[in-house]
């Protein structure tokens, strides 16, 4: 279960960034990128946990969806979760979920079967917002 | 507000580096000078010596050293992270675990950020040693590693004979000095081979002593043409390969090399 690990990362990129800053977080966002497949409710439920005797325990959170957008280099598509992961038998998936940037080594643009993509954005999980005071 | 400063991957990074004493990466201008073979072999010989070892295969469009190892297969989740799989004794991470046989087509930023995945969510644990063979010439993926490890690391530079090897692998060295990485020395790879009881030499000499002297580093050694290394590595039978000419000569020049990174 590798969101732990990612998890404890935020947690401790957001309380060091205030301690850069030298604020205290009031609040802050994370997004969860569609493409790795995370589900909300797990990164939900492991921040509820983690911040906890952290400097972030009295912080408001929230955690979202980011929708996945990959644009086609080769004809400049913009597809998105359904078009790329969804068709994915589930170990393909999974390694996805580990490498979002796999992406292009399992899936070919619908509309042209061209592999060459950028992640736009929902690549995995990311802090997008953080409030100090 | 600094998003690279939110980037859960630059907590990570520095926590997995810190368990690790020393990182040697092993780099060439040219491809197909064998620093696959050599950096799998590596890892490899200071293993069977007790030290705690580890590979990573950042050459993401052609990754080779885990095939020469003979590991297969796709890492487990643990608690800290992905857990690298094993061979004798030598922790082995690469791309190849998780597409197999696909090509992986990134490019760019994407390369970036597929390295920075991996460097955060690998859970070496303690090594003594990351072995990291990097692609050929100058891209990405050596330009991630070098900011991305940026302490306890130093880097071998393998050429052939070849003058042409040579020429293109001074600009890889001339990059990693220029980016403070300790360039350790050159190695030249496929030296010669012995038949009928005469040492030939097919691509020549003196390049690898014009390179390291252009460089102002030293020269390593210089390792065989040896076909039974290179049947080993396709075979992918590391015990094999230990018992090659080839891994005696690379052991003799660790030796010499890693002595003191090494402690």
């Amino acid at each position: 279960m590798h969101e732990l690990v990612i998890v404890s990362g935020i947690i401790e990129a957001v309380s060091n960034y205030a301690k850069q800053e030298g604020g205290r977080v009031v609040r802050f966002k994370v997004a969860v990128g569609e493409l790795a497949s995370f589900s909300i409710e797990l990164i939900r439920e492991l921040l509820r946990n983690l911040v906890k005797g952290t400097e972030l325990e009295e912080a408001e959170f929230s955690v979202e969806a980011e929708k996945a957008e990959v644009r086609c280099l080769s004809c400049g598509a913009t597809l998105g979760f359904s078009e790329l992961i969804e068709p994915l038998p589930e170990d393909e998936r999974e390694m996805i979920h580990f490498l979002p940037e796999l992406v292009s080594s399992f899936s070919k643009c619908p509309r042209c079967g061209g592999r060459d993509f950028v992640i736009e954005s929902g690549r995995s999980v990311r802090v997008v917002e953080v409030e100090l005071e | 507000m600094s998003w690279s400063r939110l980037d859960y991957r630059s907590m990570l990074i520095p926590k997995r580096f810190a368990e690790i004493g020393y990182t040697l990466m092993v780099a060439s201008g040219k491809g197909g000078v064998g620093k696959s073979l050599i950096s799998a072999s590596t890892a490899l010989i200071e293993a069977s010596r007790g030290v705690r070892a580890g590979l990573l295969d950042l050459d993401l469009h052609g990754p080779s050293s885990a095939a020469i190892l003979g590991v297969t297969g796709a890492p487990a989740e643990g608690e800290d992270g992905l857990i690298p799989l094993e061979k004798m004794g030598v922790k082995v991470m690469s791309v190849e675990f998780f597409a197999e046989e696909k090509p992986v087509p990134v490019g760019g930023a994407g390369k970036r950020e597929l390295i920075r995945e991996l460097l955060a969510l690998t859970d070496w644990g303690k090594l003594d040693l990351l072995v990291v063979d990097l692609p050929p010439g100058t891209g990405d993926e050596m330009l991630a590693a070098i900011e991305l490890i940026p302490e306890r690391r130093g880097c071998i530079l393998v050429t052939t004979p070849s003058a042409l090897s040579a020429r293109v692998a001074f600009r890889a060295g001339r990059l990693l000095k220029d980016m403070k990485v300790d360039v350790l020395g050159v190695l030249e790879n496929m030296s010669a081979f012995s038949m009928r009881g005469e040492e030939v030499k097919p691509f020549g000499e003196g390049a690898a002593e014009e390179l390291s002297r252009r460089l102002q580093v030293q020269l390593l050694g210089k390792l065989p043409l040896d076909p039974e290394a290179s049947l080993a590595a396709d075979l992918g039978k590391p015990e094999k390969l230990l018992q090659t000419r080839f891994a005696e000569a690379l052991s003799e020049i660790l030796d010499r090399t890693l002595s003191l990174a090494l402690g």
